[in-house]
């Protein structure tokens, strides 16, 4: 049933059924790109960041931003789980339109907009170096923005200025066809980052990097995740039309849902 | 007017530990020093106009001021201020050169929350800096390009959103902004030899405009003119010429926008020869048997 990957657990189940609920309000937006990023930030959010959900505004938190804003739901699921808001706020038209920083505690940024987060990732990091606090910055990357300039003039900066307490989180797909190159993590390297490969949806592999950042004093971190788009629905993994999707019918739905239970 | 601005920005850096600097200014010397002595609140950077701003606005998430200085920033980083530093209202100062054509004031007027201010001189510009440190939200100055005359006094104040009265007269009013100020009063001067009492209201914040005191200086006058080193379309004039359409005050009256014209690669400076031949032809069309029969759009 779930061919060459691992299974689901019941955390992850859980989540992609929270954003599932989103999308059946909302009906807004696609679930492929959520379902790549589930492991990644629950990974940080019940293992590594440091936070306070009374208090998201707590000067010494770490932060994550997603720059990438297509798998958005992926985050407010998260961060509703977590406690920042109430989880009715899901089926709210602005949990699937842009993130707002404004609208929903605990974004840390504006998201929607393509190669805008590094450089927060950049100022915020500054700032922590700046107030003296072990706050640690991560910033998760969609692989089309590591084609943008903005990007890699952000990423020049982190280098130059030898931020080890921030750490660029690049979700490459493998997608329907499969493969994914290692060119990134060339790249990456390239431009100074103590850079990691891991697996994607692998929890054990990804909480034990990720916990594992500043990698290397006075370099900035680079983790390229391997994801799967549409990861734990089999027929979404390998069928593009689904990754085109916008407009959902109750048995659109209604199939999701079984098929994540099967995952 | 750089030097002056990068030199009020050290010392209020210097007093204000919440400031915090950017800039592409490698040579100003006050910067490097401070930068010495504080590695963490200065950096001084390439040409990256783009993650320039997105840094300022990271860093102005927690608490910081952050002035951020580069000759193109409205056009090169536009998206990053809007969505980083406006749709977040950080409080990043964006000191950024008009860049060619000028349509800085034009973009920056049409975002959300963004003050915009226009420094005639550099005494000015350093008062400037110095009010917008307490300022809620995004600020952007433009700096002219250098060796503009003294024109404003030191006991001129600089409050953001108020206009300074520079010169009275009931017969014609000149609106202007940033260097646009000098080529005002010169004009003015001009235009008192033909017997023209000319008001110059100076106006150094573009946005929010001081509706108050235009209302009432345009009252006063049958003609009305704007001047100002930037496109006719979307600044100084557009702002004035909305307000006056809307509070109904055009009636009776003429109105003219002195700027850069809609053209590309056609940017000389205003002058003052400039403003007041347009002045005159529009007072002289209000009277009988005149030569004129439609304005003159100047320079």
């Amino acid at each position: 049933m779930h061919g060459r990957y691992l299974p689901l657990d019941d955390r992850s189940r859980q989540l992609r059924r929270a954003i599932l609920t989103a999308l059946q309000s909302t009906r807004q937006g696609n679930f492929v790109d959520a379902f790549a990023l589930v492991e990644v930030l629950r990974v940080l959010y019940d293992d590594v960041l440091r936070y306070d959900t009374h208090n998201p505004d707590w000067s010494e938190r770490d932060r994550c931003i997603l720059s990438t804003g297509q798998g958005r739901l992926a985050l407010h699921a998260v961060l509703a789980d977590k406690g920042f808001f109430p989880a009715d706020e899901l089926k709210t038209s602005h949990a699937g339109g842009a993130s707002s920083v404004r609208k929903l505690p605990g974004v840390e940024a504006a998201c929607g907009s393509p190669g805008h987060g590094l450089s927060l990732g950049v100022g915020f990091a500054l700032r922590a170096r700046l107030a003296g606090t072990a706050s640690r910055v991560f910033v998760i990357l969609g692989e089309d923005e590591c084609g943008l300039g903005a990007t890699w003039e952000a990423a020049a900066g982190a280098a130059r200025y030898g931020l080890s307490n921030l750490v660029a989180v690049i979700d490459q797909p493998r997608g329907p066809a499969g493969g994914g190159s290692s060119s990134l993590a060339e790249k990456w390297a390239s431009f100074g980052f103590a850079v990691r490969e891991v697996d994607g949806h692998d929890v054990h592999s990804l909480r034990e990097i990720l916990a594992g950042a500043p990698f290397e004093a006075c370099l900035p971190g680079a983790v390229v995740c391997r994801t799967v788009k549409g990861r734990g629905v089999d027929f979404a993994e390998k069928n593009a039309r689904w990754h085109a999707k916008s407009t959902w019918t109750d048995s659109d739905v209604k199939s999701l849902f079984s098929a994540i239970e099967a995952a | 007017m750089r030097k002056t601005c990068l030199d009020a920005l050290v010392d209020l850096a210097r007093r204000d530990e919440r400031v915090v600097l950017i800039s592409t200014d490698a040579g100003a010397k006050s910067l490097r020093d401070f930068k010495s002595d504080h590695p963490w609140r200065c950096y001084l950077e390439g040409a990256n106009e783009q993650h320039l701003v997105g840094m300022a606005a990271g860093l102005a998430r927690d608490g910081c001021i952050v002035y951020a200085h580069a000759d193109a920033l409205a056009r090169r980083a536009y998206e990053q201020i809007a969505v980083d530093v406006c749709h977040a209202g950080v409080n990043v100062r964006l000191v950024g050169g008009a860049g060619a054509p000028a349509a800085d004031f034009a973009l920056m007027r049409a975002l959300p929350g963004m003050v915009v201010l226009a420094p005639a001189d550099a005494a000015e510009a350093g008062r400037m800096m110095h009010a917008t440190v307490d300022w809620q939200g995004p600020v952007y100055v433009r700096l002219a390009g250098g060796g503009e005359p003294a024109v404003t006094m030191e006991h001129d104040p600089f409050v953001i959103g108020k206009a300074v009265p520079k010169r009275e007269g009931n017969d014609a009013l000149l609106l202007t902004t940033g260097t646009g100020l000098h080529a005002s009063l010169a004009a003015a001067d001009l235009l008192e030899g033909h017997g023209v009492r000319t008001a110059v209201l100076h106006l150094p914040t573009i946005k929010p405009l001081d509706e108050q005191a235009v209302r009432s200086a345009v009252n006063r006058v049958a003609a009305v003119v704007t001047v100002e080193d930037h496109s006719i379309v979307g600044g100084l004039g557009s702002a004035v010429a909305e307000l006056l359409a809307e509070s109904e005050l055009l009636a009776g009256r003429r109105f003219q926008r002195i700027g850069l014209p809609d053209a590309v690669g056609d940017r000389h400076g205003v002058s003052p020869e400039d403003v007041a031949s347009v002045v005159l032809a529009m007072l002289d069309q209000d009277r009988p048997g005149s030569r004129h029969n439609q304005n003159t759009r100047a320079a």
